[in-house]
C-alpha cells in the first residue's frame, strides 16, 4: 500500500471557535486519499465529526465506507491528506512521530479485533503494558479497579493462550483503560467471539463508560454491538450519511441495510 | 522493553539457539587462537625464565649479520670477568653451531647406521651437571672427561642405550666411543635429542679450544645486576654484549612469539571468516522475526511504544544473543586450544602447557561477539521502528518494499567491491598493496551479490528446483563424481583424512544417483509418486518450488551463508590446483633424473649415501646438491647452491640461456637471469663471493639460467668451488639416472635399502617424487578446507533456521495443505525439497563467485608461482552434491515440524 502523504492542507484551519470545548476528538474536514492517479481512492472525503467525552460512539458503514480510516486517522495511527484531527484540544498534524507516539500513549488507548496481546507476558503485565512503555508508576488505585473490573480473578497471572477468547478481550479492554485515557478506539472489538461472549465484552465496556467516565469510540459491523453505544455514526463511500441516538439493534440493522452494507 | 525482549527471547528460544551457535564458532576461534598462542608463549617465557633463573645476566656474542652461526668468545673473558668483584660467579658455556655442523653427534648402530629418529635434529652443548631449570632430572653422574657423554631420554630411548653404555658416534673429528655416564630429562624437548658433554670435553669436542659461546654470570652478594652489568660492559670485547635475565628471556621469547603470531593470525582470519557467515545468519533470522512480529510491533506502536523503543526491544535481544554466544564461544575456545594442544603434544616433543585465559581474550571475546550480533540487528532493528502503528489493525504481513532500495545499495556495493578488486589486481605494488584491497573487494563483492541476488534468485531458484531438471542434475552430477574421482583426482591419495573423505565423496554420489534416479522415475510415472526419502517430483516440488521463488529475498539472504562458505571452499580449492598444476608442470619440465634422495625431514644428510651409490649396479650418473649463504660484494647475503657440473645437466634443466654450463668446473658460476639483470652482470663478468669461512673468492659467470624450480638460489656452483670453504660433507638432495637397460624397480629398491642406513631418507622415482611433492599442496588444501567447515557448519545452521522460520510463517498455509488431504509425508517432502533447492542455489553462486575470486587471485599471484587457472572440477561437483545432502539434513528438523502441526491449531492460527 502506499500512501501520499502532505502536511500542507488545501482547506484552510478550523477557526478555533469551530473546536468543541467537550470533546474528546474531534475531526474537522478530514480528506484521505490513497493512491495516485487512477488509483486514487477517497477513503475519507471532508469528514467532520466530533465525539463527546464520557460518551460511548459506534462507527458503522460498509466495507470501503472509510469508517477504519476515520477511527485510524483519529487516533493518532495514521495521517489525513488534509483537515485536521484532534484530541483534546491538540491538532495532531502539528505533532512529530514521537510527539504523536507519547500522545497515544497518554490519550489514546485501543482495543483490537485480534486482541494482540503479548503472548509470552501475563494477563497482568499485558495490561500494564502501556504504563510501562512510558516508565509510568501506574495510579495504583485505577489498576486496581480496572483489573478487578475484567472479572478475571486469579487469573491474572495465565497467559493469553491459557485464556478464552472473551477473557482475552478483556484483558485487551483493560489494558486501554490502564492508562486512563481520554479516549480509547475500538477497531471491531467483537469480531473475532461469539455472541455470548460480545455481550459480555461489550457490558465491560459499557461500564467503563458508565461507571468509570470513559470515552470510546468503536468500529463495528454488528448492529447489535452497536446498540450498546450511545450514538452511531454511518459512514458511506468517506461520508457521514447519517447518525442515530440511543439506538436499538433493530434501528441500526434497518439503517444499515438501507445502507447496502 | 527489556522484559518484553526477554520474554520474546525465551518464546523463541530455538532459533535464537541457533544464532547462538553460529556466533558460538567464530568467538570459539577467536578465543581459542587467543588462549593457545598465550598458553603457549607463556609456556615458552617460562620455561626460558625457570633454565635461566639462577643466573643474573649472560654474555654472549652479538647478533652475526649474515649466515654465520655468532663469533665465539675466547675463553680469557670468563677470566676477566670473573674477577669483577661485582661478578659473583661466570659460568662459561659452549655449543655446537647448528647450521655449519648439521648432526656431527649422532649414535652409530652397529651396522654403521645413524639413529636420527623422526622429528628433530640432535643438539649438543656442554653441561655442568645443574639439575633443576633446563634440565629437570638427571640419571647418573655428569659426564666428566672426554670419554663421557650425557644423553636425553628420548634419543636414550631411540638408541637403545642405558646409563653405562657405551656408544659410538659421529663427531666432527670422527668416529668416538663414549660411556653415557648420564640420561637427562629437559624441559623443553621441542622434538629436539640433546647429547651433552662436560665444558672442557665440549670444547674440545666442537673445535672451540680456548672459545666459549655464553656466559651465565650471577651477581656477588651485595650488588644489584644493574651495577654488575655496568661493571661487566667495561670490559667486554666489542663482539660480545651482556643481558640481564629478562632480556635473555625477551630475546628467547620473540622467537617463539614470532611464529606463535603467524599461528595465531592464521586462526584469526578463519575465525573472521566464520564471522562473517554468521553476520548474515544473525540478520536474516531478526529480520525474519521482526517481519513475524509485525502485528505485535504496530500495536506497541499504536498503544504508546516510541520506535527507539521498539529498535532497543529488537537490540536488547541482539545483545543477548551476542553475551551469552560470546561466552559459549569463550568457553568453546577452551575446547578449540585444548583439541589442537593435544594434536601438537600426540606428534611429541610439545611441551606441557597450562591454559592461560588472559582478560584480553575474553574482552575481545565478548566485544567481537557483541558487536557482531548487534551490527547485524541493526538493519532489522531499524527497519522494525518502522513499522507503522496499522500493522496492529492489518491481517497480512505486507510485502516489504525495500527491494528497490536494496538493489540500488547492492549495486553500489557491488561497485565498489570490483573497484577494490581491480585496484588490488592491476593497481600493482607490494604484496599487501594488491592483498588488502583484493580482500576488501572481495567482502565488499560477496555483500553486493547478496543483496543483489533478489534479482535472480526467485527465477533460478524456479528453475533449478523443476524436477527434470533437480533429476537429471543429481543423477549426471552422482555418477560424474566417481568418474572424476577415478581420472582426474587420483582416486584414494595419500594425505590426511582422505580415507574419510574419499568414502564420504562415494557415499554423496550414491545418494545422488539414487535421488535423481528416483524423482526422474516418479517423473516417468506421472510425477505423483514419492521417490526415495520423498523426492517430491510432484505437487510436492511444485508448492516448494514456488516457496523457494515466493520470497527471494529470504532465499537469497539464507543461500548467502552458504554461498560465503562454498566460495571460499572454491576459491581455495581453486587456487590450489592451479598451484599444482604449475608447480607439477615446472616441476616435470626441470627434473631429468630417474632417482631422487632427500630427507623427509628437509635436513642434509651424510655423503657417504653418494659415495655408496655410485657402487649401485644399474645407476648411471650422480648428482650431489648443498646450498649455504654467501655474502656478494655490495654486503647482501643470498644463497648459493652447488653440484657436480659434469653430471647435472643430465638430472636437472636448468634453462642456461646464456653461456653455458661447461665453465663451472672452471671457477665459474651459473646466475639467475633476473639476479642477473639486477646486478647488470653478463656472460664472462667476475663476481666476487664471500664463503663462511671468511674468504672471498673471484667467480667468472659463466652462464645465466632461468629454472630455479628445484634449486632455488640465484647462484650454481660446482661443487668443487663449494668444498674448498665447506667443507662439511652432508648432502641435501641426491639426484641420479638409472643406467640404459637396467631395472629401474631393482636399482631404486637397493638404493632405498641403502639410505636406511641413513636415518629417514627417501628414495623416490620421477613419479612418486612429483607426487610427493603434489601432496604437500593436497595437505594444506585440506587443512584450509578442514577449518573452513566450520563456516559451512554455520551456514548449514543459518539454512535449518530459515526453513524453521519459514514453516512457522506459513502455518496457516501448511494446516491448509494437510487439511485438504496433504499426507504428513508429503507436507516432509516439499519442505526437504526447498531446502534442497536453496542449499543449491546457494552452492553454484558460491562456485561462481569462488572461481571469478580464484581468477583474480590468480591474476595477482606472481606468474613464477601460478601461471594459469586450473579448475578442480572434482571439489566442485562434491560440494553441490554435498550442499544438496545437506539441505536434506538441514530440512529434517524443520519438516518434521511441519508434519507434525496440529491442522485445525494451524489453520485457526491468526494471521502470519
Amino acid at each position: 500500500m502506499t500512501e501520499t502523504e502532505t502536511s500542507a492542507s488545501p482547506l484552510p484551519p478550523p477557526p478555533p471557535d469551530a473546536l468543541s470545548d467537550t470533546a474528546a476528538a474531534q475531526a474537522v474536514n478530514a480528506v484521505k486519499i490513497y493512491g495516485r492517479g487512477d488509483t486514487e481512492v477517497h477513503a475519507l472525503n471532508n469528514v467532520s465529526v466530533s465525539f463527546e467525552r464520557g460518551a460511548f460512539t459506534a462507527i458503522m458503514g460498509p466495507s470501503g465506507s472509510g469508517k477504519s480510516t476515520l477511527m485510524q486517522c483519529m487516533a493518532g495511527l495514521d495521517r489525513l491528506t488534509s483537515g485536521a484531527t484532534f484530541i483534546g484540544g491538540v491538532a495532531l498534524s502539528t505533532l512529530n512521530d514521537k510527539a504523536l507516539t507519547e500522545l497515544r500513549r497518554e490519550k489514546v488507548g485501543f482495543i483490537f479485533q485480534s486482541f494482540n496481546l503479548i503472548p509470552t507476558l501475563n494477563a497482568r503485565e499485558n495490561i500494564r503494558l502501556p504504563l510501562d512503555l512510558a516508565g509510568a508508576k501506574p495510579d495504583k488505585a485505577w489498576f486496581d479497579q480496572v483489573v478487578s473490573a475484567t472479572g478475571l480473578g486469579d487469573r491474572l497471572d495465565h497467559r493469553p493462550n491459557e485464556l478464552s477468547g472473551g477473557q482475552q478481550q478483556r484483558v485487551a479492554v483493560a489494558r486501554a483503560l490502564a492508562s486512563r485515557p481520554a479516549i480509547i478506539f475500538g477497531d471491531e472489538p467483537t469480531g473475532n467471539l461469539d455472541s455470548h461472549t460480545s455481550a459480555e465484552i461489550l457490558d465491560f465496556m459499557r461500564t467503563a463508560v458508565d461507571e468509570l467516565g470513559q470515552t470510546i469510540v468503536m468500529v463495528t459491523h454488528d448492529p447489535r454491538s452497536a446498540s450498546y453505544a450511545d450514538r452511531v455514526l454511518f459512514l458511506s463511500d468517506g461520508h457521514i450519511v447519517d447518525e442515530m441516538a440511543k439506538p436499538t439493534a433493530d434501528q441500526v440493522y434497518d439503517r444499515i441495510r438501507s445502507l447496502g452494507g | 522493553m527489556i522484559k518484553l525482549a526477554l520474554r520474546g527471547i525465551r518464546a523463541s528460544l530455538g532459533r535464537l539457539v541457533l544464532m547462538t551457535v553460529a556466533i558460538v564458532a567464530g568467538v570459539g576461534f577467536v578465543s581459542g587462537a587467543f588462549i593457545l598462542s598465550d598458553s603457549l608463549s607463556g609456556t615458552f617465557t617460562n620455561l626460558i625464565a625457570d633454565a635461566t633463573a639462577g643466573t643474573d645476566a649472560q654474555i654472549q656474542a652479538t647478533e652475526p649479520e649474515f649466515g654465520q652461526d655468532p663469533v665465539s668468545l675466547p675463553q680469557s673473558l670468563v677470566d676477566t670477568v670473573a674477577a669483577l668483584p661485582e661478578v659473583g660467579v661466570a659460568d662459561p658455556a659452549v655449543g655446537v653451531d647448528s647450521e655449519q655442523n648439521f648432526r656431527p653427534f649422532v649414535i652409530l648402530r652397529d651396522d654403521g647406521s645413524r639413529v636420527q629418529p623422526q622429528g628433530g635434529p640432535v643438539i649438543s652443548f656442554s653441561w655442568n651437571g645443574d639439575t633443576g631449570s633446563f634440565i629437570t632430572s638427571a640419571e647418573g653422574t655428569p659426564p666428566v672427561g672426554i670419554d663421557q657423554t650425557a644423553i636425553d631420554s628420548g634419543y636414550a630411548e631411540a638408541a637403545g642405550v642405558s646409563v653405562g653404555d657405551q656408544v659410538r658416534m659421529s663427531t666432527p673429528g670422527g668416529e668416538r666411543t663414549f660411556t653415557v655416564s648420564s640420561i637427562v630429562e629437559p624441559s623443553v624437548a621441542a622434538g629436539a635429542y640433546y647429547v651433552l658433554f662436560d665444558f672442557a670435553s665440549a670444547q674440545e669436542l666442537f673445535g672451540k679450544e680456548g672459545q666459549v659461546d655464553q656466559i651465565a654470570l650471577t651477581r656477588a652478594s651485595g650488588v644489584s645486576t644493574d651495577d654488575m652489568i655496568t661493571a661487566v660492559q667495561t670490559v667486554l670485547p666489542p663482539e660480545a654484549e651482556v643481558l640481564n635475565q629478562a632480556q635473555v628471556v625477551d630475546e628467547f621469547s620473540a622467537g617463539f612469539e614470532q611464529v606463535i603470531g603467524i599461528f595465531r593470525n592464521a586462526m584469526l582470519t578463519f575465525a573472521g571468516i566464520a564471522l562473517f557467515v554468521s553476520l548474515f545468519i544473525i540478520y536474516n533470522t531478526f529480520a525474519i522475526l521482526v517481519n513475524q512480529r509485525l502485528q505485535q510491533i504496530g500495536m506497541l506502536r499504536a498503544i504508546g511504544a516510541t520506535r527507539a523503543q521498539v529498535r532497543r526491544g529488537i537490540l536488547v535481544e541482539a545483545v543477548i544473543v551476542g553475551v551469552v554466544g560470546s561466552a559459549v564461544g569463550i568457553a568453546f575456545g577452551l575446547v578449540v586450544a585444548f583439541g589442537i594442544k593435544s594434536a601438537f603434544q600426540a606428534t611429541g616433543g610439545f611441551p606441557e602447557t597450562g591454559t592461560v585465559v588472559a582478560p584480553r581474550t575474553i574482552i575481545v571475546s565478548l566485544l567481537v561477539g557483541l558487536v557482531a550480533t548487534i551490527v547485524s540487528a541493526l538493519l532489522p532493528a531499524f527497519l522494525a521502528g518502522r513499522v507503522s502503528p496499522i500493522a496492529a489493525m492489518r491481517n497480512e504481513a505486507p510485502s516489504r518494499s525495500t527491494r528497490t532500495r536494496r538493489i540500488v545499495i547492492g549495486s553500489v556495493v557491488l561497485a565498489i567491491g570490483l573497484v577494490l578488486m581491480g585496484l588490488g589486481l592491476f593497481g600493482g605494488g607490494s604484496a599487501s598493496s594488491v592483498l588488502v584491497p583484493l580482500a576488501f573487494g572481495a567482502i565488499f563483492t560477496f555483500v553486493g551479490v547478496a543483496m543483489l541476488s533478489v534479482l535472480f534468485a526467485g527465477p533460478a531458484v524456479d528453475l533449478m528446483g523443476r524436477a527434470p531438471v533437480l533429476g537429471v542434475a543429481l543423477l549426471g552430477m552422482g555418477l560424474l563424481l566417481p568418474v572424476l574421482t577415478f581420472t582426474v583426482g587420483k582416486g584414494l591419495p595419500g594425505g590426511p583424512f582422505s580415507g574419510i573423505v574419499f568414502v564420504i565423496k562415494m557415499l554423496v554420489s550414491v545418494v545422488a544417483v539414487l535421488t535423481g534416479a528416483s524423482i526422474l522415475a516418479s517423473l516417468a510415472r506421472g510425477g505423483r509418486t514419492v521417490g526415495i526419502g520423498g523426492s517430491g517430483a510432484g505437487l510436492e516440488g511444485r508448492l516448494a518450488r514456488q516457496n523457494a521463488a515466493r520470497s527471494p529475498q529470504r532465499t537469497a539472504a539464507t543461500a548467502t551463508a552458504l554461498t560465503i562458505g562454498i566460495a571460499l571452499v572454491a576459491t581455495v580449492g581453486v587456487v590450489g590446483q592451479s598451484l599444482k598444476a604449475t608447480f607439477a608442470d615446472t616441476l616435470e619440465r626441470a627434473i631429468k633424473a630417474d632417482l631422487f634422495i632427500y630427507d623427509e625431514n628437509g635436513s642434509p644428510f651424510s655423503g657417504q649415501l653418494a659415495n655408496q651409490m655410485e657402487q649401485v649396479d644399474g645407476i648411471g650418473v650422480i648428482s650431489r646438491f648443498r646450498a649455504n649463504e654467501v655474502r656478494l660484494a655490495d654486503g647482501d647475503v643470498t644463497s648459493l647452491s652447488a653440484f657436480n657440473a659434469d653430471t647435472g645437466e643430465q638430472l636437472l634443466t636448468f634453462g642456461v640461456t646464456e653461456g653455458s654450463i661447461d665453465g663451472l668446473t672452471d671457477n665459474g658460476v651459473l646466475v639467475f637471469t633476473d639476479e642477473a639483470e639486477s646486478r647488470g652482470l653478463a656472460v664472462g663478468d667476475t663476481l666476487p663471493v664471500e664463503f663462511p669461512d671468511g674468504q672471498t673468492e673471484e667467480l667468472t659467470v659463466s652462464g645465466i639460467f632461468d629454472d630455479n624450480s628445484v634449486l632455488n638460489s640465484p647462484l650454481l656452483v660446482d661443487l668443487s668451488t663449494y668444498e674448498r670453504h665447506i667443507p662439511a660433507a652432508d648432502d641435501f638432495f641426491v639426484g641420479a639416472t638409472v643406467a640404459e637397460g637396467a631395472d629401474r624397480a631393482a636399482v631404486q629398491t637397493e638404493v632405498q635399502s641403502l639410505a636406511d642406513g641413513f636415518g629417514s631418507i627417501s628414495v623416490q622415482n620421477t613419479g612418486e617424487f612429483l607426487d610427493s611433492q603434489e601432496d604437500q599442496i593436497d595437505s594444506l588444501i585440506t587443512l584450509i578446507n578442514l577449518l573452513l567447515a566450520f563456516a559451512l557448519f554455520v551456514a548449514f545452521l543459518g539454512v535449518i533456521n530459515t526453513i524453521v522460520l519459514s514453516v512457522i510463517e506459513r502455518t496457516r498455509e501448511i494446516g491448509l495443505l494437510r487439511a485438504v488431504g496433504m499426507t504428513r509425508e508429503q507436507t516432509r517432502a516439499t519442505i526437504r525439497w526447498e531446502s534442497v533447492i536453496v542449499c543449491l542455489f546457494g552452492a553454484v553462486l558460491g562456485i561462481v563467485l569462488g572461481v571469478l575470486f580464484a581468477a583474480a587471485a590468480v591474476v595477482a599471484i606472481p606468474e613464477g608461482i601460478i601461471d594459469s587457472v586450473s579448475i578442480p572440477w572434482e571439489s566442485l561437483v562434491f560440494a553441490i552434491l554435498f550442499a544438496a545432502l545437506a539441505g536434506v539434513l538441514a530440512a529434517v528438523f524443520p519438516a518434521r515440524r511441519a508434519a507434525n502441526l496440529n491442522v485445525l491449531n494451524a489453520i485457526t492460527t491468526p494471521g502470519t
